[in-house]
């Protein structure tokens, strides 16, 4: 049967979101050619390309070492005998729904004066203190916070390569590590391809650890002049935007090459002995694990007791309750409703590609998606100086909740987009006639068939954006309305200022909220564990 | 047990012209279901039969031709009434039973509001055999069961139409002759006129009082199973319902000179023409004109393939027809016609 169709409304909604979703990027690559200085003389000066090749060099070193972590992590657990499988198959991925600059204001804190680490180096009478900064600083949270994409899609890989073509390998003469490398291994290089540019387009647009390690990125660059010389800082966007373009350009020439196996009835993977190897590899799990997920839990705890019970300077400190409530109400809120209007907005467009494959549609879904290499920062500096530039900007939007929000909505909506398409493709057509021969209008079959039937894929979506809302960093800072603070930006304030005794309760308030939601919402339905 | 509503509706298709892009697949479609008639729609997957039903269920709007359901044009040139209009039932073939609701939401589901909590639903129920599962959601039934729930679904809100698109495709064969048969009985109570779409020769005949054959998006020939069977209209209907063996012979003043003998035919009185011999129209005797190359055996009879005349034959014997491979025989016509059809090329 052939798709009808679509009705004009819903072409139109399409259309209009898609232009929302466009807006911030072409206002950004318009404004640097339209704007009193060359951005052709800016993007060669020394304060361009310096930043640039520091950003290289970062996003480099952690696609590197987080792709051998995540690859190697990935194999231990799904195809070894290693002990605890289960267990580390959940504790793995929670670097994932961790902000990368609690994992660095966690990591500095525990080795400044006062912090954990500090205190026990103090104890077995090494009275030093380290400083954690720089490209080294940068690199190893960035690691410890970004394997989980490199893990992840091969840990899926490995588990779902058939069982016989191993066996049939093994049967036709390989040894065990022979049919590893040349069976397996090619098998999960599109995988670790696909893991890894996700990881060094994070690095590229990473703003909170970079910043809180004092590594001067583009993205810090960026901050540091969007207020002083913002014709550089804008330079500087195009330059970032350029990278990130690069980075999925690359990525769609990966995963077009993707290999899909009937994972049906593919039985239980070929499991390798460790033998003597086996404590090693206990201890490597154990290491990443206590890096990646113990050490920043048990920092951010110790941040927050010390919080509660310490004194600085002779003056006690007290914790203002109402300032704590007031930035997790504003994360909570800001995000649920960010959530819902990101799913509600690319709906249209998930009907139109899932259900009437429309052309406008595509486009309009290939605008979406492509939005999700817009790094944050990018999003907000194009907003800041659009409501700076346009009086008329500045009037509607200039310090309001609506800007935020639709930034917010664009940096994340690429993120429901996918899901919300799966949903509305899985509401079988039949359902719909079966529907309509019973007599329900359009109204009544929308309410009935196709929310209940996506409901779960709809939840998952905008439980997605929620989560990446709540822990978002440079929209926040940027674009918040005055007197508006949300737990990230009042943690990162803080640690900016100096430590203040709220900022590790609020930070254990953020980190314990994600695991939940993301257990509540992602974790529990995802088939990986 | 409960009737329909307002009485048996007739339904008259007309003309009916429709094509996907530039495939046609329903070419000048007529048809006419009385009231009350069960109708079979036979022929082979990709025919059109399916199209067919969902342009009478108002799922697919054709580009020409008119349908009425009773007195009122539901499809025609200048008039369009959607299919939540229609009230038309219909049985899918994956039964689209909504899995998100109980069986009790599913059945009542096409009644209107303040009939949902009245007693239609349980009425409906007990009617195709499911009293006492309305909580249960679809997920935890058997295909039987599934498959009923679509039925009560399509039933509840009485109908003028019953459609059913292969319903009972989905089920094993054991279980596919126990659910027809209780469909069949309930359809015949109800009187209801309904429209069966099938692939399965078998299933036309036994649910259909009459069969209509489509082929090629055309229907073929419309007649009651038996005439359908005895005096099929073509050689293609011919060998679709039943087994059938076409033997090329010469005719002469009605009688065709076979290799199994002098045959008395009808359809043909003068010249070249194929000759329709059914397996239960033939008989093994003793003789020496062919050989037995296999033998099937099917509990009520046994179908034996006689190769005779450089082709094979089949014949319906008896249970036991105390035959063994390789042995000689000759195959002998034993009813009083055949039909004959004239050869092509």
């Amino acid at each position: 049967m052939q798709p009808g169709k679509a009705p004009v409304l819903l072409r139109v909604s399409g259309l209009i979101v898609a232009c929302g979703f466009a807006f911030p990027g072409a206002y950004l690559v318009w404004h640097n050619f339209t704007g009193a200085a060359d951005p052709l003389d800016l993007l060669f000066s020394r304060r361009t390309l310096e930043p640039l090749g520091r950003t290289l060099r970062l996003a480099a070193g952690v696609s590197l070492a987080a792709s051998a972590l995540g690859t190697a992590l990935a194999w231990l657990t799904t195809r070894t005998d290693l002990p605890w499988r289960r267990f580390w198959r959940v504790i793995l991925p929670i670097p994932l729904v961790l902000p990368t600059f609690i994992g660095a204001a966690a990591f500095i804190r525990t080795l400044n004066p006062g912090g954990l680490a500090n205190d026990a180096l103090s104890g077995l009478g090494v009275e030093r203190t380290f400083e954690l900064r720089g490209f080294f600083g940068a690199w190893l949270v960035l690691t410890l916070f970004t394997y989980p994409y490199v893990y992840l899609p091969v840990a899926a890989r490995l588990r779902h390569l058939p069982r016989a073509l191993e066996e049939s390998a093994r049967l036709l003469g390989d040894t065990a590590w022979q049919a590893f490398r040349r069976i397996c291994l090619p098998q999960v290089t599109t995988a670790v391809g696909a893991g890894t540019l996700l990881v060094f387009l994070y690095t590229v647009s990473d703003f909170g650890a970079v910043q809180l390690m004092r590594y001067d990125t583009l993205t810090r660059a960026i901050a540091t002049n969007h207020l002083a010389n913002p014709p550089v800082a804008l330079a500087l966007g195009l330059i970032l935007l350029l990278v990130a373009a690069a980075v999925v350009v690359t990525e769609r020439s990966f995963s077009r090459r993707r290999i899909d196996f009937d994972s049906g009835g593919a039985g239980r993977p070929v499991e390798y002995r460790l033998g003597r190897l086996r404590a090693p590899a206990l201890g490597f799990v154990v290491a990443a694990a206590l890096l990646g997920v113990g050490a920043p839990l048990v920092a951010v705890l110790d941040w927050s007791v010390d919080g509660l019970s310490r004194s600085r300077g002779g003056r006690p400190l007290t914790v203002d309750v109402g300032t704590v409530a007031e930035s997790a109400w504003n994360t909570v809120s800001v995000s649920s409703v960010t959530a819902v209007l990101a799913v509600t907005a690319v709906l249209p467009i998930a009907y139109l590609v899932g259900r009437y494959r429309s052309r406008v549609g595509a486009g309009a879904h290939a605008v979406v998606i492509s939005t999700f290499a817009l790094p944050g920062l990018l999003i907000a500096l194009s907003m800041l100086f659009w409501t700076l530039k346009s009086d008329l900007a500045f009037e509607l939007f200039g310090n309001t909740m609506a800007l935020l929000v639709f930034a917010y909505m664009v940096r994340f909506g690429s993120l429901a987009m996918g899901v919300t398409v799966v949903a509305v493709r899985s509401v079988p057509a039949w359902l719909h006639d079966a529907a309509r021969t019973l007599g329900a209008g359009p109204a009544r079959r929308f309410a009935t068939i196709d929310l209940p039937v996506m409901g779960p894929g709809l939840l998952a979506g905008a439980g997605l954006v929620l989560l990446s809302v709540m822990k978002e960093l440079p929209i926040s800072l940027l674009i918040s309305p005055l007197g508006f603070s949300t737990l990230a930006t009042r943690i990162f304030g803080s640690f900016e200022d100096a430590f203040v005794a709220e900022a590790g309760i609020m930070a254990t308030t953020l980190v314990l909220l994600s695991l939940l939601l993301s257990w509540f919402l992602v974790i529990r339905r995802a088939d990986h564990l | 047990m409960p009737r329909v509503g307002h009485g048996p509706v007739p339904v008259l298709i007309e003309g009916l012209h429709h094509s996907y892009g530039a495939e046609p697949v329903l070419i000048d479609v007529e048809l006419e279901i009385f009231p009350g008639e069960s109708l079979s729609l036979l022929g082979p997957s990709g025919c059109g039969k399916t199209t067919l039903l969902r342009a009478i269920a108002g799922l697919e709007r054709p580009e020409q031709g008119v349908i009425r359901l009773g007195a009122v044009e539901v499809t025609g040139p200048e008039t369009w009434i959607p299919p939540e209009r229609r009230r038309v039932g219909m049985v899918f073939q994956d039964w689209a039973l909504f899995d998100h609701m109980t069986v009790a939401g599913n059945v009542a589901y096409g009644l209107d509001r303040s009939r949902r909590r009245g007693d239609r639903v349980t009425e409906t129920l007990a009617m195709v055999g499911l009293a006492g599962l309305q909580d249960r959601m679809p997920a935890t039934l058997s295909g039987g069961e599934r498959q009923r729930v679509a039925l009560a679904r399509a039933l509840a809100p009485h109908p003028q139409v019953l459609l059913l698109d292969e319903p009972f495709s989905n089920l094993d064969t054991s279980l596919r002759m126990e659910v027809r048969t209780d469909v069949h009985r309930l359809l015949t109570d109800l009187a209801i006129t309904s429209i069966l779409v099938t692939h399965d020769q078998q299933e036309a005949f036994v649910m259909g009082d009459r069969v209509a054959v489509m082929s090629e998006r055309c229907i073929v020939q419309v007649d009651t199973p038996h005439g359908l069977y005895a005096r099929p209209a073509t050689r293609g209907v011919a060998s679709f319902v039943g087994e059938a063996c076409l033997l090329r012979s010469e005719v002469r003043d009605g009688v065709a000179a076979t290799p199994i003998g002098l045959v008395p035919v009808e359809g043909i009185g003068w010249g070249t023409a194929d000759v329709l011999l059914r397996p239960e129209d033939l008989a093994v005797v003793p003789g020496d004109t062919g050989t037995v190359e296999l033998i099937e055996f099917y509990g009520h009879d046994t179908m034996v393939f006689v190769a005779l005349d450089g082709q094979t034959m089949r014949v319906r014997t008896g249970p036991d027809p105390a035959l063994r491979r390789g042995q000689r025989v000759g195959v002998e016509f034993s009813v009083a016609r055949a039909q004959a059809f004239p050869a092509r090329g």
